[in-house]
Parts: structure tokens; C-alpha cells; sequence
């Protein structure tokens, strides 16, 4: 039992282990940025039934009270400072989309057809069963590990809001 | 109006409020799960609101997301139950209510459109963002796009839309439906020139004036924009040909005389600041020898 219980400590804290470096390769300031650039954000949320559910339905919501013109959710920042955030217009961009009218909706907001994408694949989560929905979610999150395609389009959409503010596009 | 003021202040406080919790949220997401997140939370603030109420027991701010929800409900009620525009129009109704022309200014375009300048003096230079101009008489509408063009226009409150977003959406929807008039142009013009989209305004103010080249309210407004973008010269040029048209309009001498003055020709911005003051509007002259501008 003893033996066991050593066991268990060691795998667990590196520093119990005799010529082990206490210093691991995550310390490095390096593998700290591209772990946290290749993080998954997607998949997280895919994994997870319930939240896909309740941001899907804000998500549809959102949409439906800008298609029909009514109030929608309020974006804090623009309402507030009357400065537009990187997601202002995304709604109303989308709601362009779903009634085939592409150029206006990319002149409104560029990013909305992924966004509306990731929305899609967020509704279709829903309805898989939990064996293909973790499958589905695995290979999001490796798509995210390798390619770090979500923080790059974290990225994009950020340089994009700044050209707009500063009216370059 | 003094009840207009007053919800609109109420809207202000619940605004700013939610914009602190907000950001309250928004710290706790970029600490808790990294910088991704905290960017997708920063342009998706349903996904800040959604993680708030996941986490809110963990990181003990049940009262903190209690709170914000119920200041966004009331916020999302006053808006189109009350009829409170947003926060940004408390100026506009503290400037009809004290008649102080000082700061901004109110051109009224012979052609009904009503452009708004704001003026700052900066050393010699007064920085003007003419926010808006919209022509209300409007042609006749088809009977299935008028709802748009409608809904458009009662977004419109003042000199400018309360949310220029939305405008853009109708205004759009308006011209894929047939309805591509001059009008309709100008006006999605107004909403990009509200968002600040100076040269998407310019854009549509050009199909405008191509659609009909004898519409002044639109020379005037690309006008605008090119002055917002600091292009004066063009903005010159719009602004003689909007009174080569329609010589009667003190909203046009007014943005011209501002021209001028980014040009340092004082003697030409002070005529006039003088002419607009003879057709009715005397805020620049007012204001310009307030600031010893115009003697």
C-alpha cells in the first residue's frame, strides 16, 4: 500500500522524482504562448450540450428579433460610448445573409458568414447523439490544436474592428 | 420633453451600469479561461452574460449577474416600449430644452434634410462631424417596401439615427426591394455616416447623385463626409455644386463656411457664416465671433 501510495505522489508532482528538471518545458515563456494560441475554444463549447443550447437559442433569438426589427440584445459598449465593438453589426450582417443578400452583408460585417457557420454547427451539435457529439468535438478540438484557426480568427476579427473605427475599410 | 430627458437619463445610468458589470465579467473570463476567450466575450456579450451566470457561484457574483440581467431587461424594455432612444441623445435634449447652440449646430437644408455638426475647437481648427442629413420627403413607396423605408425613418430621431445599424438594415432592404431611389441611397448614406463608415457613405451618396444629379441633399451630405475624412477641396466642390442647385440653403453655406475655415479663409467663412445667418441660421456666425473668428 505504501509503495502505491508513492507511486501515485510521484506521477502526480514531478518534483518527487529523483534528477528530474523541476523546471518543465510549459515554464518557458514560449510553449506558454503557443499553448494558450492553440487552446481550443470551440470545442469546449461543442462539448457541451447544455451550453450550446442556451447560446444557440440567444443566438437564434438575437436573430430573429433584428430580421423582424424588433429591440435585440444591446451591445453595452456602443450603447454606452456610442463606440461600435468588434461584433457590432454582426447580427444585422447575418440577418443579410439568411435573406441572400452576401455584398451588403460582407460590407456590414466581414466575419459574418463564418460566424454564421459556427452558429450552424452549433444547431447540428444539438441534435447529434452524445457518441457522435463527442467524436464531432474531438476533431474540432484537434483542428484547433494544429491549425490555432480559432485564435486566428479571434485575431483577425480584432484587426478588422480597428480598421474599421479608424474607417481604413 | 422634461420626460423624454428623464427616461433618457435613466437609460444612461442602466447603460453605464450594465457596461460596468460588463467589464466586471469580462475580467473575471479573461483571468478564468485566457485570452481567446476573453476576445470572444469582449465582441460577443451574450457569451460574457452566458459564462457569468455559468460561473456566477464559483466566483461568487450571483448579485453582480442578478442585477445586470435585470438592468439589461428594462434596458431592452425602454427602448422600444417607452420610446427612449439611447444615452447619446441626453445632448440633443438638453440643447432643445436650453436653446445653447454653442456647441452644436443645427443646419436645416432647404430640402428638408437635417444635418447636425458638431464643432470642437482645436488651435485653428474646428473638427466637425456632420452626423447626419436626412431627406424626409421621400417619394412615394411602393406598398411592400414601405414598411422598411418606414421603419427607416422612425429610427431617426433628431439629427441622426438612434441606431444606425439597424437603419442600414432596413435602408437595404429597402433598395433590394426596388425601392433603389436617390432618397434611399442618401439615407443608407446617413446610417454609414453615423457609423463613422465615411467612405462606404460617400459611396452611396455618389449612387445617389448618379440616380438623380440634380439632388442637392446629397452633394451636401457627401459633402459632409469628405469634410469628416478631411478632404476639403472635394468637400468644397459638393458643397458649390448643393448651392449651385439649390441656392436658398442655409445648411450648405453653413458646411461650406466650416471649409473654408479648415482652409484658413476666414473673409469666405465668415460671408458665409453671414449668408446662412440671412437664411435663418445663425449659429455659425454666432459661434464664430464668439471665437474672433468674424468680426
Amino acid at each position: 500500500m505504501q509503495v502505491l501510495i508513492t507511486k501515485i505522489a510521484e506521477s502526480h508532482h514531478p518534483a518527487y522524482g529523483q534528477g528530474r528538471k523541476t523546471k518543465t518545458s510549459a515554464d518557458t515563456i514560449k510553449f506558454r504562448l503557443s499553448n494558450r494560441f492553440f487552446r481550443p475554444v470551440l470545442a469546449p463549447l461543442i462539448g457541451n450540450r447544455w451550453l450550446i443550447c442556451i447560446l444557440a437559442f440567444f443566438g437564434v433569438a438575437q436573430l430573429w428579433l433584428v430580421y423582424t426589427g424588433l429591440t435585440g440584445w444591446q451591445c453595452p459598449i456602443y450603447q454606452t460610448l456610442g463606440i461600435t465593438c468588434p461584433g457590432c453589426g454582426m447580427t444585422t450582417a447575418m440577418a443579410m445573409l439568411l435573406q441572400g443578400h452576401w455584398h451588403l452583408a460582407l460590407q456590414t460585417h466581414a466575419f459574418a458568414p463564418v460566424i454564421l457557420i459556427v452558429l450552424m454547427f452549433m444547431l447540428v451539435a444539438i441534435v447529434l447523439p452524445a457518441s457522435f457529439l463527442r467524436k464531432f468535438s474531438r476533431s474540432v478540438e484537434r483542428l484547433e490544436q494544429k491549425s490555432g484557426i480559432t485564435a486566428i480568427l479571434l485575431l483577425s476579427m480584432v484587426i478588422y474592428w480597428l480598421l474599421r473605427i479608424f474607417d481604413f475599410i | 420633453m422634461i420626460m423624454a430627458m428623464g427616461m433618457g437619463i435613466a437609460l444612461v445610468i442602466i447603460n453605464i451600469l450594465c457596461l460596468v458589470f460588463f467589464f466586471i465579467v469580462l475580467v473575471k473570463l479573461f483571468k478564468n479561461e485566457g485570452a481567446l476567450k476573453g476576445i470572444l466575450g469582449f465582441f460577443c456579450s451574450i457569451y460574457t452574460f452566458i459564462w457569468g451566470w455559468m460561473k456566477h457561484k464559483q466566483l461568487g457574483m450571483t448579485k453582480i449577474m442578478a442585477t445586470w440581467s435585470i438592468l439589461t431587461v428594462v434596458g431592452m424594455v425602454m427602448v422600444p416600449v417607452m420610446g427612449v432612444s439611447t444615452a447619446l441623445m441626453i445632448p440633443q435634449y438638453l440643447q432643445e430644452m436650453t436653446g445653447n447652440g454653442s456647441i452644436k449646430l443645427t443646419n436645416l437644408e432647404s430640402s428638408q434634410q437635417s444635418p447636425k455638426i458638431n464643432w470642437t475647437k482645436k488651435n485653428k481648427k474646428v473638427k466637425s462631424a456632420p452626423e447626419s442629413g436626412l431627406k424626409k420627403s421621400t417619394p412615394p413607396l411602393p406598398e411592400q417596401n414601405a414598411d422598411w423605408s418606414q421603419k427607416a425613418l422612425a429610427l431617426w430621431q433628431g439629427s441622426k439615427y438612434t441606431d444606425p445599424n439597424k437603419a442600414l438594415n432596413y435602408w437595404s432592404r429597402a433598395i433590394s426591394s426596388n425601392q433603389n431611389t436617390a432618397a434611399a441611397y442618401s439615407n443608407r448614406g446617413l446610417a454609414y455616416q453615423d457609423l463613422k463608415q465615411y467612405q462606404k457613405a460617400v459611396a452611396d451618396y455618389s449612387q445617389a447623385i448618379k440616380l438623380d444629379p440634380a439632388y442637392a441633399a446629397a452633394y451636401n451630405n457627401r459633402g459632409n463626409s469628405y469634410y469628416a475624412l478631411n478632404e476639403y477641396q472635394l468637400a468644397l466642390n459638393d458643397f458649390n455644386q448643393s448651392l449651385k442647385l439649390k441656392p436658398q440653403n442655409a445648411n450648405a453655406y453653413l458646411n461650406r463656411g466650416l471649409v473654408f475655415y479648415q482652409m484658413a479663409k476666414d473673409a469666405e467663412a465668415c460671408n458665409d457664416f453671414q449668408k446662412s445667418c440671412d437664411q435663418g441660421d445663425c449659429d455659425g456666425i454666432k459661434w464664430a465671433m464668439k471665437n474672433g473668428i468674424c468680426k
